[in-house]
């Protein structure tokens, strides 16, 4: 949490920019933002918003969500760990008959399949999504700005991280000046921040 | 945008009450943890409490004696101990299906309620895992339900009912506490950014997983809920289904009938809105939510709980009917036992409850009336305990053999371990409406008006007439490509 | 998939004409299903006069597979206007002229209530018609049915090879014979139980009543939506909504009933307490396929324009998806319980598709696990297919084509041995009365708008979603 008030604009220089913030009170005013910013080109950047805003994947030019492969995977390796439990272990390894029904009879553990298809699979989105966010991550710069705490509540925010090779301290706010932002941010850190994806 | 406007003809209203905007949904729903907690909460809190103290002495009595303190008999070898733990699964059914399936088919209204339900079912299930885990009478050796190697190099045996059980249950469970800690991670960190002390902002700031609202982020997650809404939907209607094929996959009359499964589901979804209509009820008074959960909300759940009710009618009719028309004198007795026999009293409850009651929700009057709904949707629990019981007790008392007839009482260690499976409950509930967002802060500001990128403040509001106008943008079809 | 641009569609909707040209193939397009129709009559009819129990068979076959699809339809109408569901405005008046096909049902069931002698034996019994309990000698000619099933081939039409029966193998035969005798007895005794509701007067008088439910509910909903079109009011919705809760509870009903009627009382001594809730099932996940499937010929056609968007073609995928899971849940779960609970007197229905008979309807059982569920399911688990028309139209087509085929083997297997074998008959009742339902549903939809340009929710439809 940042320790002083004042703007971080206005440190000394022996700081590193790490990124700009610019803080939006409504979802339209966010969204022409991120069309702006995805026109001029640039990579390292982000909205953030208290939820999910309706239109905003296309407004930032995202690619569709990957996860459902990892869901997929993990569904078919739990309908095999399934299979091969109860093989293995009621035809193989030690064989029961029960009910009049082969040891190995394919319908009687077909509950079992099923769970364990569904549990992995549930594993694979839960784990896949944080995975593909990289959360856990407590550290991140933008939580120096005090602002930002309103990111969870009620303002809109749209970050452009200064490793983007477009980064450029005037241009790139400029830019976000242009959006029409209730405030533009800088944030800094001793070392130099380097891109996560 | 005037065509997103409700039209109130057809009965669409706003999703939340005028004048709700964000900062009233953040406050309205973090307050409730920031704050001290009521005289009230103290109360049920220590009632809880206690009930949790009696169901310990009584499990520990139960432990050192055996299952012999039970009114388990034979025939009956099977009493309160399966009735409660159907019960309990049932009612964490409406949790799962608040979540997903209202998820699924975007009735958005759930978002009111979603975040109570699914705790309810995560509490629900603690409860009823408790039952198949001391009625084997030696819970010491509950290992031995799990697929481990063990030194007599037996497995379980998977064509055992209640093995699929524990893998239905077990499933049901972790994907539920998934589910529900999925959903609170945004809200979490509303209550970091929002924690002036150092301790909340430690613990909170943990369980948010260092959220910060990236789109990036939502994209995947909102997919990921998506997923997990389409996989919650077939497990929760396996999960009771396989609870019935404990019964149906025997030989035993009134057991052995193939609409179980569904039959068994709609009764679980229907026992659980009732809960959760309780529950939320009393929640909303205390903490004054009314502007979230809104009138229109609760006639919604009463409306599905008449549909889920004529179901269990359907079923109850179905399998009547079905008795008759097998021509199986042990099926036909059975029913006829059911409904005349030494339990009528209880099948007679459960069809008072259970069908006759709900049909009070035809008339809209008593649909919006808190009083009514209320202690209807206490009789429907009461009602589908009993439909367990009667299932249970029924079917098992008077068997083929005339000769080991018998009957099934309850004593009072029967008793004390219900009631206290009700103090692990409101314990772990009362906990969490003390600690944790109980309604989805996100999830409800995605539903506002204003969250809406086109809205307009200025615009027409259901004024028809300026439809091209008021746009911002085009609207595209997203990931059309 | 390209999807235009809808800023101006919003503006064209309520002007725009969603008509079928006069002049197009689609407008005659009834006439050359009421020709295919009732060239399929003409097959029919020399069926229905040579080889009548055969023909009664494949008639039940056509008229039920037919049927579940049409009331699949009323069930997608009802539940649109239970729920208020805004969404499916777009495509609910293709779904309403599937079910206004409703009305043609008696008539086509004339020829089914003609031939109920060949297909219910318990037909022939009048003891029960007027309540009294016949005398014994009486009913056990009357059950002759079931000597016949197991002692004598049955009166083979010319095309089919008498099969022998294997019912009972092992012991003398005289003990066998014996045995039978004992069995039938016993057989007779429990369906004679049954007469108060298997009878002659009550089939008909309930089949009446179906009928007019169906007919009456179909009419009302199709008139309320075409009238709205015009008059744009309001209240037309509004009322439809009030009947919806009524109906759809009647729906319920007489869907379950007329299902044993027609089909599990082929075989009197089997129950299900699960079969209505099974042809419901599988009527549904039909009908939501052939909904797909029509919904995507319009927009290929154009004839749309942009109402029907990737997002309700996404949607009617999953709700395909979705009730493909329920059809498997409810078919798997009723076949479990019997096979793993094991009595005889069950195990009958699924020992007759099984393996009796040389194993030809095992591999359509086994079809209807592998092609009916498992493909489709893997087509449309992906949400790009759902969006993608190509394999979207694939995964439904299976799912319309496989549900013929399981009609097929949900009435067929009673018929005579049971043994697999394929008629030309199946085929001209399938053609008779596939034909005309469709001639009557693609004369609606040359007479009204092709979407109900008069509900108020309309717009909102064209512009949602998917979340």
């Amino acid at each position: 949490m940042s320790s002083s008030m004042h703007p971080r604009s206005e440190r000394p220089a022996t700081r590193q920019p790490v990124l700009l913030l610019a803080e939006y009170s409504t979802t339209s005013h966010v969204v022409h933002a991120a069309e702006k910013v995805r026109d001029a080109g640039y990579s390292h950047w982000d909205t953030h918003t208290p939820f999910p805003i309706h239109g905003m994947d296309s407004a930032m030019g995202l690619k569709d969500s990957r996860i459902g492969w990892i869901v997929l995977v993990m569904g078919v390796l739990g309908l095999a760990t399934g299979l091969s439990m109860y093989l293995y272990m009621n035809e193989f390894n030690y064989p029961i008959v029960v009910g009049g029904k082969p040891p190995g009879a394919l319908p009687a553990a077909v509950p079992v399949y099923f769970e364990l298809t569904v549990l992995f699979s549930a594993f694979g989105a839960v784990f896949g999504m944080l995975h593909l966010n990289r959360l856990p991550r407590h550290n991140h710069p933008i939580f120096e700005s005090d602002r930002f705490r309103a990111a969870s509540d009620d303002k809109f925010f749209v970050s452009i991280e200064a490793c983007d090779p477009k980064f450029n301290l005037e241009s790139t706010r400029n830019l976000l000046e242009s959006t029409h932002p209730s405030a533009v941010e800088l944030i800094e850190e001793k070392e130099a921040h380097s891109c996560s994806h | 945008m005037s065509y997103f406007q409700p039209i109130p003809e057809l009965g669409e209203g706003p999703l939340v009450a005028e004048g709700t905007n964000f900062k009233v949904v953040t406050e309205t729903v973090s307050r409730v943890t920031e704050r001290k907690a009521p005289r009230g909460w103290w109360i049920c809190f220590l009632i809880a409490l206690s009930l949790v103290g009696v169901f310990t002495m009584t499990i520990g009595y139960l432990f050192w004696k055996g299952i012999g303190i039970w009114g388990n008999n034979s025939p009956c070898y099977w009493g309160w101990d399966i009735t409660n733990f159907v019960w309990w699964v049932g009612i964490g059914h409406a949790g799962t299906l608040i979540s997903a399936v209202l998820f699924i088919f975007r009735q958005r209204w759930r978002t009111a309620i979603n975040r109570f339900a699914e705790a309810m079912t995560i509490f629900a299930v603690i409860c009823a895992l408790i039952f198949p885990g001391i009625h084997v009478g030696r819970p010491w050796v509950a290992y031995y339900m799990f697929p481990l190697p063990n030194q007599m190099g037996v497995w379980p045996n998977f064509k055992s009912p209640l093995l699929w059980d524990l893998f239905a249950v077990g499933t049901y469970f972790t994907v539920s506490l998934m589910f529900w800690l999925v959903g609170l991670i945004p809200d979490f960190a509303t209550l970091r950014d929002r924690s002036t002390g150092r301790i909340r902002q430690m613990v909170y700031g943990v369980l948010a997983l260092g959220w910060r609202g990236s789109n990036r982020h939502w994209k995947n997650y909102e997919r990921a809920y998506l997923i997990l809404a389409g996989l919650s939907t077939p497990l929760v209607l396996s999960v009771h289904s396989v609870v019935s094929f404990d019964f149906a996959t025997s030989v035993e009359p009134g057991w052995h009938t193939t609409i179980f499964p569904p039959y068994f589901v709609a009764g679980a979804v229907f026992s659980g809105f009732a809960m959760v209509m309780t529950l939320l009820l009393i929640a909303r008074t205390v903490f004054k939510m009314n502007h979230l959960v809104q009138m229109r909300h609760l006639e919604l759940m009463n409306k599905i709980m008449l549909v889920t009710g004529s179901l269990v009618g359907y079923a109850y009719a179905m399998e009547f009917f079905t008795a008759w028309y097998s021509g199986s004198e042990y099926e036909m007795y059975v029913f006829i036992n059911r409904a005349t026999g030494p339990y009528a009293w209880a099948y007679w409850t459960m069809i008072s409850c259970n069908v006759i009651c709900p049909q009070l929700f035809w008339s809209r009057k008593l649909r919006r009336s808190i009083p009514v709904m209320f202690v209807v949707s206490i009789l429907i629990n009461i009602g589908m305990w009993f439909e367990r019981f009667v299932i249970i007790a029924t079917s098992l008392h008077r068997d083929y053999i005339p000769s080991s007839w018998g009957y099934f009482s309850p004593t009072v260690f029967d008793i004390c371990t219900y009631l206290g499976t009700f103090g692990i409950f409101f314990t772990l509930f009362l906990l969490f409406i003390r600690w944790a967002p109980m309604i989805a802060i996100a999830e409800v500001k995605g539903i506002l008006p204003e969250a809406d990128p086109h809205y307009d403040p200025h615009g027409s509001h259901g004024a028809h007439g300026s439809r091209e106008g008021s746009h911002g943008y085009a609207l595209e079809p997203q990931g059309a490509e | 998939m390209s999807t235009t641009n809808q800023m101006s569609g919003g503006s064209n909707v309520g002007r725009r004409i969603y008509r079928v040209d006069p002049s197009s193939a689609l407008a005659s397009a009834w006439k050359v299903a009421g020709g295919i129709g009732l060239l399929g009559a003409v097959g029919a009819a020399f069926g229905f006069v040579r080889a009548h129990d055969r023909f009664a068979y494949s008639y039940l076959f056509a008229f039920f597979a037919v049927l579940t699809l049409a009331l699949g339809f009323l069930f997608f109408v009802l539940i649109q206007h239970l729920t208020g569901a805004g969404w499916s405005v777009t495509v609910r008046r293709l779904a309403e002229f599937f079910m206004s096909g409703l009305v043609i049902f008696p008539v086509l069931a004339i020829p089914l209530l003609l031939s109920t002698a060949s297909l219910f034996p318990w037909m022939s019994h009048r003891g029960a018609e007027h309540g009294e309990s016949a005398p014994a000698e009486e009913h056990h000619s009357a059950l002759d049915f079931l000597v016949r099933d197991a002692n004598a081939a049955p009166p083979a039409p010319p095309s089919q090879p008498a099969v022998p029966a294997m019912r009972h193998g092992g012991g003398s035969k005289a003990f066998a014979e014996e045995l039978e005798q004992a069995e039938h007895a016993e057989h007779a005794e429990i369906l004679h139980g049954k007469l108060g509701y298997l009878n002659r007067g009550f089939f008909y008088t309930r089949a009446v009543a179906y009928f007019a439910f169906w007919c009456w509910i179909s009419i009302t909903l199709f008139r309320l939506s075409t009238e709205q079109d015009k008059t744009k009011k309001l209240e037309n919705t509004v009322k439809a909504q009030r009947l919806a809760p009524v109906a759809t509870i009647l729906f319920g009903l007489t869907l379950t009933f007329a299902a044993i009627d027609w089909t599990m009382a082929l075989e009197p001594l089997w129950y299900s307490t699960m079969y209505g809730v099974y042809a419901f099932a599988a009527g549904v996940v039909a009908m939501f396929a052939l909904l797909t499937l029509v919904a995507l010929a319009f927009r290929r056609s154009g004839l749309m324009g942009n109402a029907i968007t990737a997002e309700h073609f996404h949607d009617l995928g999953k709700l395909t998806f979705g009730f493909l899971i329920f059809w498997a849940y409810i078919t798997f779960s009723q076949f479990f319980l019997v096979w793993y609970s094991n009595i005889p007197e069950e195990l009958t229905y699924y020992h007759r598709r099984w393996p009796v008979h040389g194993g030809a309807w095992k591999v359509i059982s086994l079809a209807l696990f592998f092609v009916k569920f498992v493909i489709p399911f893997l087509v449309l688990l992906s949400r790009n297919v759902k969006r993608h028309t190509v394999l979207l139209a694939i995964g439904a087509a299976i799912i319309v084509v496989m549900h013929v085929v399981e009609m097929y083997w949900v009435v067929m297997p009673n018929y005579a041995s049971g043994a697999f074998a394929p008629n030309w008959l199946d085929l001209a009742c399938l053609l008779t009365v596939g034909g005309l339902y469709l001639a009557v549903v693609l004369r609606n939809m040359t007479a009204h708008s092709l979407i109900p340009v008069g509900d108020p929710r309309l717009e909102r439809a064209e512009h949602f979603q998917n979340a």
